[in-house]
């Protein structure tokens, strides 16, 4: 028997606030979080705006560890996974913490810890605590997650650029349908990097105000930080020990497009491929889905790719079917990208409510048409899918359906 | 993880390492114990005292021989070091001609540190000469998983690629996954790899994580010895071609070995004791999952690097599972081929493999009864391929994880 897979548990902290009711009263009042960096000095570049996780303390979320030896990643998955466990109340007695497992993702894992470095070389000054650069190696995003909450189950981290959350999320879910754990603790973080935004600078790839997916005049996407986890339990042993079920998670589909090394395949070959697998993984029809989350991160190629790939797989209801991206107002997370967006998909189907694309303006004939502008749309949400993409074409698609 | 119910087979391997290109030096190596290691020549770059470091590397290889010229200077040598051992392991599994169609081929590699040395020269030069001074071919590059996704565009492999970096355990953890990928029936065939490479922001986190010498440098990489000061760093790649058995004798290709199980576990704290109840528990898991007892182990391929903390939790665990077999052979096989971090395990893995084909165990060790000592044995001993022969594959990560693999002969 297939074990089905629940969403009991959520943690968020992005640049639209922390902690996922605040998170999604802002995300349903379409507040825009991206504005001018502050953690690094932006002047060197041509574009200064991206999203940032505001009055984030680390200190109340560590309990084992000295956050100040941890990288901002690993602060944010840490802070982002000790919500999400305290929501689903999942290390009361009912879990041997030998079965559960960390799953996290991560594009840009510990590199608040390169660019302390980098900074400490210009300034000529002494050496930064060994404890600090020690924990560089992106395994101890997850092992953190798992020494502060008492985790003994496997722990890994999937690397896999902006699609990691997905991905994770992907691998927990798997590691509980063959047995291997009873629950997941799955997701992903990315705290701000002046590097990643050198390498989206040097791409053209960053909108120079705000990012508006799907709009005709879209001019790039925003480099921006958080993390999201969510906590999932085999369905029936959720069921059994009374948790709040937010969502089923029904399935996932990967794929890659092996077109080119950071930009998306012009026909979205690889994410075709990746929602018809989730699609036929969760064993359902083109016509169950209320809602798709996209990708969506405002750039020409990324949206107008993406648009191609859901016109494939849905015909004719890709224009139907409402469409956000909620990057409009947080930015592009990163590997915490698709974390998030479970997480909204996730409240999307427990709220009944569909969150909006923010700055939108101007439909493009390229790109989907549904796509709930600039304001949420009360709409009763059976099935979601969710997309993610990353560089080297490689793509992740879930799909989240609510529980009668 | 049990691969219960569908038999999931290795049918070709490939290696770049500081043995040279391809298996058969670094499988002669394993046997003859001869070792590959030169000093740093000032790579160990550090802020802090350091000494001189031996490690191994790979050495002058030419990868235009077989990778063809073309956007070679793009990448970096981790991603070289891949794509050659791809190339060879496909070719060994006879999937180089004709190419199998591309959404049936998936990848997954081991890798923690490949992008490490990159994103840090782009993000100083950007703040140093300026950010339009970074080169957009090198973007790519930044991430961790740029060797994994230059091989899918390469190799023309559409049906997923995912990087694991769990540290030690991410060759293991690989072949955990993509096992399951199989299994599910999510791909055909799976690329799974392993690679790392050495420069100098690569040593300059090793030597913050008080894994290498302060001091005697001579007595690095001695795996189980107390007087051990610390790991021989290397690097490379080394990769195995995965499907399933049914598959591949369809294909009239003949299985290396059985990938029987993995499983992984964690432990909360440093201490010895904690850490080798984690590798115990793996342990036991793994092989309760692969059908099998201590009391059916033929081998022990493990993890053992020169780090005397790691190396005692091992032999603790190992004393604990084989209390009643203290015989059974023990293969650190990082004696010869250094730590490679992300790409151990599946060196580990192609070690396995050398033993139950060449049907040899080279030179290995063995617990001294009613101890967590281990002694080395410095006679090569036949392999008895037996109906239920068995190898058990550990590691263990610096932060706490443990992963275990068992191999098995592939019967017909």
């Amino acid at each position: 028997m297939i074990r089905r897979i629940a969403v009991t548990g959520l943690g968020v902290l992005s640049p639209i606030g922390i902690g996922h009711e605040y998170f999604w009263k802002q995300l349903t009042a379409g507040t825009v979080g991206t504005k001018p960096i502050r953690s690094f000095d932006s002047s060197m570049f041509d574009v200064h705006n991206g999203g940032e996780v505001d009055n984030f303390d680390p200190a109340p979320y560590f309990q084992v560890l000295d956050p100040a030896d941890c990288g901002r990643t690993t602060q944010l998955a840490v802070a982002a996974s000790r919500l999400a466990v305290e929501d689903a109340g999942l290390l009361g007695p009912d879990y041997d913490r030998q079965r559960i497992g960390v799953c996290m993702g991560t594009t840009m894992g510990n590199q608040s810890i390169v660019e302390a470095e980098n900074d400490r070389h210009i300034r000529g000054v002494g050496s930064l605590p060994s404890a600090f650069i020690s924990h560089y190696p992106e395994s101890f995003i997850s092992a953190a997650v798992a020494q502060e909450l008492g985790i003994e189950g496997p722990c890994q981290v999937i690397p896999t650029a902006c699609a990691a959350g997905n991905y994770a999320i992907s691998w927990g879910a798997d590691l509980i349908r063959d047995g291997v754990v009873d629950a997941a603790i799955a997701g992903g973080a990315d705290a701000m990097s002046r590097g990643c935004f050198a390498v989206f600078h040097r791409l053209g790839a960053i909108a120079p105000e705000v990012c508006q997916p799907f709009d005709l005049k879209r001019k790039g996407m925003m480099v921006s930080e958080g993390a999201g986890v969510i906590v999932l339990e085999d369905y029936e042993k959720a069921v059994a020990r009374g948790a709040r079920i937010y969502a089923e998670l029904l399935g996932y589909g990967l794929a890659c497009d092996a077109y080119h090394p950071t930009a998306p395949h012009p026909e979205g070959l690889g994410a075709e491929g990746a929602m018809r697998k989730a699609i036929a993984d969760a064993q359902l029809h083109e016509r169950s889905f209320s809602y798709i989350n996209a990708h969506g991160t405002g750039t020409r190629a990324n949206d107008s790719s993406e648009s191609n790939a859901v016109r494939k797989v849905f015909g004719s209801l890709a224009d139907e079917i409402p469409t956000s991206s909620i990057k409009s107002m947080l930015g592009h997370t990163m590997g915490a990208a698709s974390a998030i967006e479970a997480v909204t998909c996730a409240l999307t189907i427990y709220h009944a409510t569909i969150p909006p694309t923010a700055n939108f303006n101007e439909p493009d004939p390229e790109c989907l048409q549904n796509v709930v502008p600039n304001q949420a749309m009360p709409h009763q949400v059976d099935v979601v899918l969710s997309n993610a993409f990353a560089f080297g074409g490689n793509i992740s698609t879930i799909i989240m359906g609510r529980v009668s | 993880m049990s691969m219960k119910g569908d038999s999931i087979v290795i049918t070709g391997i490939g290696a770049v390492s500081p043995y040279g290109v391809g298996t058969e030096a670094l499988l002669k190596a394993l046997r003859t114990g001869e070792m590959q290691r030169c000093t740093t020549n000032g790579e160990a770059a550090s802020d802090k005292d350091s000494c001189e470091l031996y490690v191994m590397k790979v050495g002058a290889w030419n990868p235009a021989e077989l990778l063809g010229k073309r956007g070679l200077q793009y990448l970096r040598p981790s991603t070289q070091y891949l794509f050659a051992a791809s190339l060879l392991a496909l070719q060994h599994a006879g999937l180089d001609d004709p190419k199998p169609d591309p959404d049936d081929i998936g990848i997954v590699v081991g890798s923690n540190l490949a992008g490490l040395q990159s994103i840090t020269q782009y993000d100083l030069t950007a703040v140093t000469e300026g950010p339009q001074y970074v080169s957009p071919m090198e973007a790519p590059n930044t991430l961790a998983n740029a060797p994994a996704s230059h091989l899918a565009i390469r190799v023309q492999a559409r049906a997923f690629n995912t990087t694991v970096a769990s540290g030690q355990c991410a060759g293991f953890d690989a072949l955990g996954y993509a096992s399951k990928m199989l299994r599910e029936k999510r791909t055909r065939y799976v690329i799974v790899g392993g690679v790392e490479e050495l420069n100098p922001r690569v040593m300059w986190v090793y030597r913050h994580a008080d894994v290498l010498p302060a001091e005697r440098p001579e007595d690095a990489g001695l795996p189980y010895h107390p007087e051990s000061t610390g790991w021989i760093p290397s690097e490379g790649a080394a990769v195995l071609i995965l499907e399933q058995k049914a598959d591949a004798l369809a294909r009239g290709v003949r299985p290396l070995a059985e990938l029987a199980a993995w499983t992984s576990t964690f432990a909360l704290s440093k201490e010895t004791g904690k850490r080798s109840a984690a590798l115990e528990r793996a342990a036991w898991q793994v092989l309760t999952a692969a059908g099998r007892t201590p009391d059916e182990l033929d081998l022990i391929v493990s993890g053992a690097n020169g780090l005397s903390s790691q190396d005692q939790a091992e032999a603790l665990a190992f004393s604990r599972l084989l209390a009643d077999r203290p015989a059974v052979p023990v293969l650190p096989v990082k004696e010869t081929l250094g730590e490679s971090y992300g790409a151990g395990g599946i060196f580990q893995t192609l070690a396995a493999i050398g033993v139950l084909q060449n049907e040899e165990i080279p030179p290995s060790y063995r617990l001294v009864s009613d101890t967590a000592s281990l002694v080395p044995n410095r006679e090569a001993t036949p392999w008895i391929n037996h109906q239920t022969a068995s190898v058990l594959l550990t590691s263990q990560d610096l932060f706490g994880a443990s992963s275990a693999v068992v191999l098995t002969r592939c019967g017909e």
